[in-house]
């Protein structure tokens, strides 16, 4: 297996060297592995490796029914690893369990046929609009229907399926799936005249198309409209800017006002599902420190329109709902970035030598670093004063200790070597650096100058 | 003092607004300044010039996002703009060692990288290099020790010491007498003819002499320009944005500096094949070569940043890649950006800008604060070993 890993920490450093072509035969080549039972896990790493490239990419994958399955939901899915179902989203992880189910449930003469149909399809010219492959979508929705049925009417079938799917989530991620099936069609519609995700906003001719589909649902509002919604908001980059659009009582339009609502509600949920996976990110961390403050930053972003929007009632939502994710956010905050930040420039400021040093430095001005970031938001979500303390906190740990030691060097007078004069005015730069980023360049330079002085002072002597 | 007697607005043209002579193209190079690696965001494509005053001024690109530039004296920089620790201690350095050339610019910028106030890996890379400078220096003038005694035997393949030996700082005397012969023809004593090829090698030290195992720093990078112009060539055929026509133009620009450079190499290179005549006349070339070299690193001058650009960018999506295609095309002087030089004025001339400044995302440039996410980019590009 190590061979392969290796390979796959190849495909990961070089994911981007690759041109568009060579991305698409590596990609090809690697679902043709999927075939053999060796290669199947291997294939299924390498693809979690290449997605990065394959969001951004796009390419033609090669169809087969379980990716003919996963189409009116594709849109949806997310990869975030914290358990949970989220309203408007369907995890990754739930496809395979949830496709191994239906398709044991799946008449065999029609998976026969969508297969055959795909081979023959190949890569290039898939034309997705083929009847088959919509009778795929119908069989597939009402065999998670069957199965839900027969779950919730006998107790010991929905333990066997909640162990099938892994757990009550893989249940929900089904329903999910199976509304999906029910308004594929329009989904299928509605693909190609909204632009790939992110959206940031629909336009004149999108918004008709939107309100087309949701009136041609009408008699169904009830059970059609929310999966629809769902849809149409996952291929916004914010969903905010939905609700602030249609989210209005002033919205005439009742498909369109639906999705406005909808969206408030999916984007709170999100936020919420980023700020508790921040949340559970480790303390005393450089790389999550740096990942909650540039996470954090849009987030704050994102919790300040829902508030404004709110605010003008632009859409209806609750207020204590934004302060909670807003105080879990305040918590990731204060647990990652905060806490231990003038330790940790105090421990880089130590005895250490060597690599230790180094790796301490590197990650003493990491925090230094997001503390910085932190600051730009944390007016935002009303933590000035946190931050504000906290690097007053670095800022004077690092430039205590780098002066207190120029100053014990120059009491020691002839006494002191040249080797820790070299240390000490390394010390003083890391500090320099350090107090550049938490109180600015200019208290930074007078750290520098008073510093240089002293080591002038000691070079001269 | 007041803003407007410190800063004073500059066309597009600087060349032409009378601020400095035209008369070569070589001081045509020279008025567009040496380009320097500032880390402040703002600061990222500056240059720096003497001044009419024998000060020295920075050419500062659109400080309001227009096509114009400004020209502000380097001692009162810090005052038009909120400066990194590092640019500050790096302007102290450049007003502390009255360096206005190439390469006195380039000693400046590692000096203050070594300090480690651009981070412990550019520190890493500036100790480097300065190593680096000194052991091609030691070694350029070991081979051309080893070509005035050779040269001397008037055959080649009784060859003189080997180079291991004359590299030996005990065997210092042996040399010397060794440049007995070649002293004798050029009328000079053995440790005349020593001290002034040491002189040379201090000199060419940048630049090598032919035959060296290991090409040195200019030579080397005139050698990497030239590839830098095929490689964004191929890279400009797989695009279909105008950023394909920008990188076109960087490249024709890199290949007529590499034809230029490589011109210039092989008339500093042809005072070391005449080892004999040059010594002779020592007084006289001494002048000359050095004027050589320091041309040379006037026509490379700015590339080495490029060549940085272009490197980190290797690792990143396409989309980051036409930025730094577009970062490079801005970097450079209108004039060379142009393309020709009689077309870098007017309505051409905006054309071919349109779209060359790509504003990266979460730069602060305009409200004063420095944003670090970019200073920490611009300090990335110091480590790369060239």
């Amino acid at each position: 297996m190590s061979r392969d890993s290796h390979t796959l920490e190849e495909i990961r450093a070089r994911l981007f060297d690759l041109s568009e072509a060579q991305f698409a035969e590596l990609v090809a080549y690697v679902e043709r592995a999927q075939a053999s039972d060796a290669g199947r896990s291997f294939s299924a790493e390498a693809l979690a490796a290449m997605r990065p490239r394959l969001r951004v990419a796009r390419p033609q994958r090669r169809p087969n029914a379980e990716r003919i399955f996963c189409r009116p939901f594709e849109d949806l899915l997310h990869d975030l690893p914290a358990a949970g179902k989220r309203p408007g989203r369907i995890a990754r992880r739930a496809i395979r369990p949830a496709w191994a189910v239906l398709s044991r449930r799946l008449d065999g003469r029609l998976l026969a046929a969508v297969e055959r149909e795909a081979r023959r399809a190949g890569a290039d010219a898939v034309d997705w609009a083929t009847q088959s492959w919509s009778s795929l979508w119908n069989a597939c929705g009402e065999a998670a229907n069957a199965l839900l049925a027969e779950a919730d009417g006998d107790s010991a079938a929905r333990a066997d399926l909640r162990k099938k799917l892994g757990g009550a989530d893989g249940l929900a991620e089904l329903a999910d799936m199976a509304r999906m099936m029910t308004v594929a069609p329009h989904v299928e519609e509605l693909r190609h005249v909204l632009s790939p995700a992110p959206l940031t906003a629909l336009d004149e001719i999108q918004t008709a198309a939107v309100s087309a589909q949701f009136g041609a649902l009408a008699a169904e509002k009830d059970t059609l409209w929310g999966p629809l919604a769902h849809a149409v908001i996952a291929r916004m980059a914010d969903p905010v800017a939905l609700a602030h659009a249609f989210g209005g009582s002033d919205c005439r339009d009742p498909g369109l006002h639906f999705l406005g609502s909808a969206a408030a509600g999916i984007a709170v949920a999100d936020i919420d599902a980023t700020v508790a996976a921040l949340g559970g990110l480790p303390a005393e961390s450089a790389p999550a420190a740096l990942d909650v403050a540039t996470h954090g930053e849009a987030v704050a972003d994102r919790i300040a329109r829902l508030r404004e929007g709110l605010r003008d009632r632009r859409f209806a939502g609750s207020f204590a709902e934004i302060d909670r994710v807003q105080r879990g956010l305040r918590t990731a905050v204060s647990q990652t970035v905060i806490a231990g930040a003038d330790a940790a420039v105090a421990g880089a400021l130590g005895e250490a030598a060597g690599a230790a040093r180094a790796a301490l430095r590197e990650n003493a001005e990491a925090r230094a670093h997001a503390l910085w970031k932190c600051s730009r938001f944390a007016g935002a979500i009303g933590m000035d004063r946190e931050v504000v303390q906290a690097a007053r906190a670095v800022e004077d740990a690092a430039a205590r200790i780098a002066l207190d030691r120029l100053k014990a060097l120059e009491r020691a007078g002839a006494d002191a070597a040249a080797g820790a004069i070299d240390a000490a005015a390394d010390d003083l730069i890391h500090a320099v650096r350090v107090v550049e980023l938490v109180a600015g360049s200019d208290k930074a330079d007078l750290l520098r100058r008073r510093g240089f002085d002293v080591l002038d002072r000691l070079r001269a002597a | 003092m007041p803003l407007e007697t410190l800063v004073r607005p500059a066309g597009a043209d600087l060349a032409a607004a009378g601020d400095a002579p035209a008369a070569s193209t070589l001081s045509r190079y020279q008025s567009d300044g040496v380009a320097i690696d500032f880390t402040t965001p703002i600061l990222a494509n500056a240059r720096v010039r003497p001044a009419e005053t024998d000060r020295l001024e920075v050419i500062v690109a659109d400080l309001g996002g227009g096509k114009g530039s400004y020209v502000v004296p380097l001692r009162h920089l810090g005052k038009i703009v909120t400066l990194t620790v590092h640019d500050r201690t790096l302007c102290e350095e450049i007003l502390h060692r009255n360096a206005n050339a190439p390469d006195e610019i380039r000693r400046a910028v590692l000096a203050v990288a070594r300090m480690g106030l651009a981070g412990a890996k550019a520190a890493k890379t500036a100790r480097q290099a300065i190593a680096d400078e000194q052991n091609e220096r030691l070694l350029t003038t070991v081979f051309l020790i080893h070509r005035a005694i050779n040269h001397a035997g008037g055959d080649p393949a009784a060859a003189g010491p080997s180079l291991n030996v004359l590299a030996e700082e005990a065997n210092r005397s042996q040399v010397k007498a060794q440049l007995g012969q070649v002293a004798q023809s050029v009328r000079m004593t053995g440790d005349q003819v020593y001290a002034v090829l040491e002189e040379w090698g201090a000199i060419v030290g940048g630049v090598g002499v032919p035959g060296m195992p290991l090409d040195c720093r200019l030579r080397r990078l005139a050698r990497q320009v030239d590839e830098l112009a095929g490689q964004l060539r191929r890279w400009a055929d797989e695009e279909i944005s105008y950023t394909g026509e920008h990188a076109r133009r960087v490249a024709d620009s890199a290949q007529q500096v590499a034809a230029r450079a490589a011109r210039q190499i092989a008339k500093i290179d042809a005072f070391a094949v005449a080892t004999v005549e040059t010594l002779r006349r020592w007084k006289d070339t001494q002048r000359t070569v050095r004027a050589a070299v320091s041309d040379l690193a006037w026509i490379l001058n700015g590339w080495e940043a490029n060549l940085r650009r272009w490197r980190d960018a290797a690792q990143v999506s396409r989309e980051e890649q036409q930025k730094t295609v577009s970062e490079v095309m801005a970097s450079m002087p209108p004039r060379l950006a142009a393309g020709t030089l009689e077309t870098w004025s007017g309505e051409a001339f905006a054309l071919s800008r349109r779209g060359s400044r790509k504003v990266r995302a979460h730069q602060d440039w305009k409200t004063g604060a420095i944003d670090f996410d970019v200073v920490r980019r611009l300090e990335s590009l110091k480590e790369h070993v060239l």
